[in-house]
């Protein structure tokens, strides 16, 4: 019996508008078994493979849909596109999410969505839904009959493993739904290009504005299975596998690309070569324990990378990495970045930052890492905790663990800012009264330090070893205006773990935002020199 | 005429850059075609279906595109070694590649091919626009509607067999 399709399923029985200028194309590799081969330009007539959209020219906001549930493994060749879309109007191959071909199905059973879990509990028994396929919970998405343009559904989530009432998603369910009895969308697996043995790669080389949703795609080109270079390119809904040995992922020197809900499984590296700015959200990275594997390689080169949510395993060698011969490393962000990796460090060339927020995806477990050789094993610089707490202070200090070396590793007073060791930075609004912001500061041990760090700038230097700063407008004039604090003495860690305050008075000109900043610049002893803070400042 | 030009413009820098001339073109260039047969031709890039407008700024798209790949994949011909030195560093972090060498010169060959194939493939596309422009300003050919959607007269349809009537999809 046919199930009632249950209003969660919009059916539009008129096109929607397009954009100007736009075609849609559709795409079926399977379709030569019913004879139905084409030019493209509809369902019923699609091309057979992707080539025949992307290797002729194209206009900017064309879209190929490609049918899911089936795979085109024979008769490949490199993927070689010529066409640029642009920022607003991209050209797009995007994985059916709107039935178009008339495959999808909904659940026999009812499932209860948790939002941030990978499991969904079913009513009965799970019949009809596999491994690989997709779904996404009735009212998260919604199909429109004979869409011409991408459905901009973000929830819908590939399927690990289905074992009783359990269902298993690779990915953190993220989408509005939540209770006991809620149906499934089924849509069947992505459409495959390749094989993991295939030696073929995607090569979008100066092809601006390309944006893939919804590709299982494979290879074993040894300069990955995507190589992108001044594409400016966006990933979603993008499954990458390698043959496990030689091959990577992404080959990316483009600046500003965005990966969305992306899986990677069993590969030297997912990233490699990353030259410029990328943003990573919702990723699960599996290197299948390959031999030396990694999620950025060792060898790449960025300037500053995201990452949220996203999970790395089964990365052998330094999974997150930097090292470059001639230019410093960037930042790189991540929020929420789970691993059970057994790397040991953090590589990366003097001044690469990493920042991590909710590391290990432990709420509130905030570090960074900077100033850092490669191997170096003591890879954190900073990290939040909730010892040591201050009596009449804030809920969490900061642990600062100094790097050593005096080179291009280590800290110093003498390159402002780039030797120092920033602790902190708040904006702060306020108005143009005087203020007085004081942070308080202890030892980990007396013999943590065999010297205080000065409190007062020294001849030769130009700034204190430990101070605090803040930076605001002084009046009318649009120069903004720094006052730091350079009092002698203002903690003794060698005699005692007192907490001791260091303090600053700033008067604005102006009401508005005015920064306030901690630094560290104390070149570290033979001794650890590990200090905390606490986060909380005192404005009085 | 203008177009004609521009294309044998291309062509010379194409070869001042190592480019093989007599490698570029397929049988589209080498050898003539009639109206009616260039009018099947541009159906192999969906070039049939776009509205005038569209293909103009197509053709300068891919025009500006031509130039880009050629002026960024100069260093392939100018620097054969620099681009192997990146290839090669970027291979060394693999201790599974065996025949360093052998593969580095083979991705390098790939990296060439693909860019010969790339500027043969923009070429081969920018000659059917500007043929099928041709077909439309001469009349052999007429599209049933402008880019904004606005209907062609029936009248002027009806000066050419339905088969060179251009259903405009974009």
């Amino acid at each position: 019996m046919t199930k009632y399709i249950s209003i969660f399923i919009a059916f539009l029985c008129f096109f929607l508008p397009q954009q100007s200028g736009a075609t849609t194309y559709y795409i079926a590799y399977d379709c030569a078994d019913t004879s139905i081969c084409g030019n493209g330009t509809a369902s019923t007539t699609p091309f057979s493979g992707l080539d025949e959209f992307v290797e002729v020219a194209r206009s900017a906001g064309d879209i190929a849909i490609v049918k899911r549930g089936t795979a085109s493994t024979t008769n490949i060749s490199d993927i070689l596109p010529t066409s640029d879309g642009t920022l607003n109007n991209p050209i797009i191959i995007t994985a059916d999410y709107d039935n178009i071909f008339n495959n999808f199905a909904t659940s026999s059973q009812t499932y209860t969505p948790v939002q941030g879990s990978k499991t969904m509990e079913a009513s009965a028994s799970i019949t009809g839904i596999a491994a690989n396929d997709w779904i996404y919970v009735a009212g998260d998405c919604y199909e429109t009959y004979n869409n011409t343009n991408k459905n901009p559904c973000e929830y819908a989530y590939e399927v690990a493993s289905v074992s009783g009432t359990t269902l298993t998603l690779y990915l953190p369910y993220k989408g509005s739904q939540s209770g006991s009895g809620k149906d499934l969308r089924v849509l069947p697996d992505l459409p495959v290009w390749n094989s993991t043995t295939g030696d073929f790669q995607w090569f979008i080389n100066q092809d601006h504005y390309w944006h893939l949703k919804g590709l299982d795609l494979r290879g074993t080109d040894a300069n990955c299975v995507i190589l992108s270079s001044n594409s400016y390119s966006s990933f979603e809904d993008i499954i990458l596998q390698t043959d496990g040995t030689s091959s990577c992922g992404f080959n990316t020197s483009s600046p500003n690309e965005y990966f969305s809900k992306i899986r990677f499984f069993g590969g030297v590296s997912f990233i490699s070569a990353l030259s410029n700015q990328a943003q990573f959200k919702d990723a699960l990275i599996d290197c299948n324990n390959t031999s030396s594997s990694y999620f950025i390689n060792d060898s790449s080169w960025f300037e500053t990378i995201y990452v949220s949510a996203t999970e790395i395993i089964n990365c052998t060698g330094t999974s997150i990495g930097s090292s470059l011969g001639n230019n410093g490393g960037g930042g790189a962000y991540f929020n929420g970045v789970s691993h059970n990796n057994t790397y040991t460090s953090l590589s990366g060339a003097s001044p690469t930052k990493f920042f991590f927020e909710d590391n290990y995806n432990v709420i509130g477990l905030n570090s960074q890492t900077d100033h850092r050789i490669s191997d170096n094993t003591l890879a954190t610089t900073t990290v939040s905790t909730t010892t040591q707490l201050r009596t009449g202070g804030g809920p969490k200090n900061l642990y600062i663990i100094p790097p050593d070396g005096t080179g291009n590793t280590g800290i110093s007073t003498k390159n402002y800012p780039r030797s120092n060791l920033k602790l902190f930075e708040y904006p702060i609004y306020t108005d143009t009264s005087s203020k007085t912001y004081t942070m308080y500061f202890r030892t980990s041990a007396t013999s943590a330090f065999t010297i205080n760090p000065l409190t007062q700038t020294a001849t030769g230097s130009t700034t204190p070893e430990l101070y605090i700063e803040c930076e605001y407008y002084p009046g009318s004039d649009a120069d903004r205006v720094l006052k730091r604090s350079n009092t002698a003495s203002a903690v003794s860690f060698t005699s005692d773990t007192n907490w001791y305050g260091i303090s600053v008075t700033c008067q604005p000109g102006n009401a508005g935002l005015l920064y306030l900043r901690g630094w560290y610049a104390k070149p570290r002893e033979a001794v650890s020199n590990e200090f905390y803070m606490d986060l909380t400042p005192e404005i009085s | 005429m203008k177009n004609t030009l521009i294309s044998l413009i291309v062509l010379l820098l194409l070869g001042g850059t190592g480019y093989s001339v007599s490698q570029q073109f397929g049988a589209s260039f080498s050898e003539s075609k009639t109206d009616a047969e260039w009018a099947e031709d541009v159906k192999a890039e969906n070039l049939d279906i776009k509205s005038t407008e569209v293909l103009e700024e197509m053709k300068a798209s891919h025009t500006a595109k031509l130039q880009r790949l050629i002026e960024t994949s100069k260093i392939l011909f100018d620097c054969p070694e620099c681009v192997k030195y990146e290839i090669r560093q970027n291979f060394e972090r693999y201790s599974e590649i065996r025949n360093l060498d052998v593969m580095v010169e083979a991705e390098y060959q790939n990296q060439l091919d693909h860019y010969h194939l790339s500027i043969e493939k923009i070429n081969q596309s920018l000659e059917r626009m500007d043929n099928e422009l041709r077909l439309r300003e001469e009349g052999f050919v007429v599209p049933d509607k402008n880019r904004e959607g606005t209907k062609t007269q029936q009248a002027d349809l009806d000066k050419v067999d339905e088969q060179y009537q251009r259903k405009i999809n974009d």
